[in-house]
């Protein structure tokens, strides 16, 4: 699963696990310096989510063979 | 016919009566009664007076003030009405009367007795046991919500979801939530989300409305379609003030319609805000590490070690140059020896030179012949001779010969 298609939550879960992971102590520089890089992508990755995020709204119908269909809701 | 009483079993007025008071108080603390109004006296304390009767009894009745404020409906001699209260008995008359502290019209109250009916049937089944409950999601993608699609609810909680968490998808399975066949739409719907299974949340309800308005979900085919449901439910029925049973089924319960939205998700600014803190917090660690090893690296540098193997790297050094000094004035002196020979083998060498012999002062005699002469006996009188001196020759004749006398 590519970053894109993470859900909101699996990025967030992976972010606090992340930052949690920094603030233990046993890390060495380089690992920190990577761990931090990636965390900090998550947080703009996270942020773009929430900007760029425009609810989509259906409604379920239900077709005349009984299943139910979604729709925009207008 | 009864004996005659033992002085120690009668009981006084009082006593009996406190017994009946005890008996009457405890058997009937709370209860709902039906009957109509009869003999009503507003006093002008505020409390009502009155009686309640059907066609065989007759019951007195007293409703103070506190409670009858609470009374929605302009109450008339005649009109049926269901009461709730306790009994009380008035030992100084003998008399008992219904201590009402609550009022409801007669079709009403009927509603609330079947609501109070399914609610301690459904309790005593263990649908509102807490461990039943499911959590809700913290960050749901997919939102279900059933209500009506017309009205105030739908529209409120369309524009909170959005302003709080836009990453969140609604799917809206509209439905009646009032009159005949409501409950079973509002039943079906719950489980339609359930066939489908994409939504982590379901929101149930609509905005305010009468008792019987909100009647749906008092239902039992509602309320048990929202127990049986694997995704958690919260229930949005009405007002702050309007329960329902499917308030206390529901994993959660939410006042209103706008307070369920607010609730089922987080709110985009605390996210962002939450965000920015992860962020400096993380700057705050990484330059936190950075500084504990630029202080280790400091230490390490200051170290005594270190200063010690930089010590003999001097040492080395300086080893270095004098054996360098010493090779450099072992070969000088060697040379200047070597000069010094050489210059004694040159003085050898041109002392035995025989022109240098010249120099002092000797000279060499050849004959005619060239050849040397070294004896008085190579040469006679009247030879010619020549004589080699340092800086020419002479050509001499000999006059004379002394030979030395040996």
């Amino acid at each position: 699963m590519t970053k894109k298609n993470k859900s909101f939550e699996v990025l967030m879960g992976e972010l606090e696990a992340l930052v949690a992971k920094l603030e233990g102590e046993d890390l060495n520089l380089d690992d920190a310096i990577k761990h931090n890089e990636e965390a900090l992508n998550l947080i703009k990755l996270c942020r773009t989510r929430l900007d760029s995020a425009r609810q989509k709204i259906d409604k379920l119908v239900q077709t005349p063979e009984g299943d139910w269909q979604q729709e925009p809701l207008n | 016919m009864a004996q005659p009483p033992e002085l120690n079993t009668t009981l006084s007025v009082s006593q009996i009566t406190g017994h009946i008071q005890h008996r009457l108080e405890q058997d009937f603390s709370s209860v709902w009664v039906k009957g109509e109004i009869s003999n009503l006296t507003r006093h002008s304390s505020g409390h009502w007076y009155f009686s309640l009767k059907d066609s065989g009894a007759q019951l007195g009745a007293v409703m103070f003030r506190r409670q009858n404020q609470a009374v929605r409906f302009e109450i008339t001699h005649g009109m049926e009405i269901t009461a709730h209260g306790r009994i009380s008995v008035y030992p100084p008359q003998g008399r008992y009367q219904l201590i009402v502290d609550q009022m409801l019209p007669a079709g009403q109250g009927d509603l609330h007795l079947a609501f109070e009916a399914l609610r301690k049937k459904l309790q005593t089944d263990g649908l509102f046991d807490p461990s039943r409950k499911l959590p809700l999601p913290s960050y749901p993608e997919r939102i279900g919500i059933i209500t009506s699609p017309t009205g105030a609810a739908i529209r409120d909680m369309i524009n909170i979801l959005s302003r709080r968490y836009p990453l969140a998808e609604l799917q809206l399975l509209p439905v009646r939530v009032q009159g005949d066949g409501a409950a079973a739409e509002i039943a079906k719907a719950i489980e339609v989300f359930n066939d489908r299974h994409d939504c982590q949340v379901l929101i149930v309800g609509r905005g305010g409305g009468s008792l019987e308005d909100l009647w749906a979900f008092n239902e039992e085919i509602v309320v048990r379609a929202i127990a049986d449901s694997n995704i958690p439910v919260i229930s949005a029925v009405g007002h702050e003030t309007d329960t329902t049973i499917s308030d206390f089924v529901a994993d959660h319960r939410a006042p209103t319609p706008s307070a369920a939205a607010e609730l089922v998700v987080p709110d985009r600014l605390e996210l962002e805000t939450r965000l920015i803190e992860l962020g400096n917090s993380l700057r705050k660690n990484i330059l936190y590490r950075v500084k504990r090893y630029e202080d280790q690296l400091k230490a390490i540098q200051g170290s005594y070690a270190l200063k010690r193997s930089v010590l003999m790297v001097d040492q080395m050094m300086q080893k270095l140059d004098q054996l360098q000094l010493h090779s450099l004035r072992a070969t000088r002196e060697k040379i200047s020896l070597a000069q010094g020979k050489l210059a004694g083998l040159e003085q050898q060498v041109s002392a035995l030179n025989p022109l240098s012999i010249l120099a002092r002062g000797y000279s060499v005699v050849t004959g005619a012949d060239g050849g040397i002469i070294r004896s008085v006996n190579q040469i006679e009188i009247g030879d010619q001779v020549q004589v080699r001196l340092n800086d020419g020759d002479i050509e001499a004749n000999i006059d004379k010969i002394h030979p030395l006398k040996k």
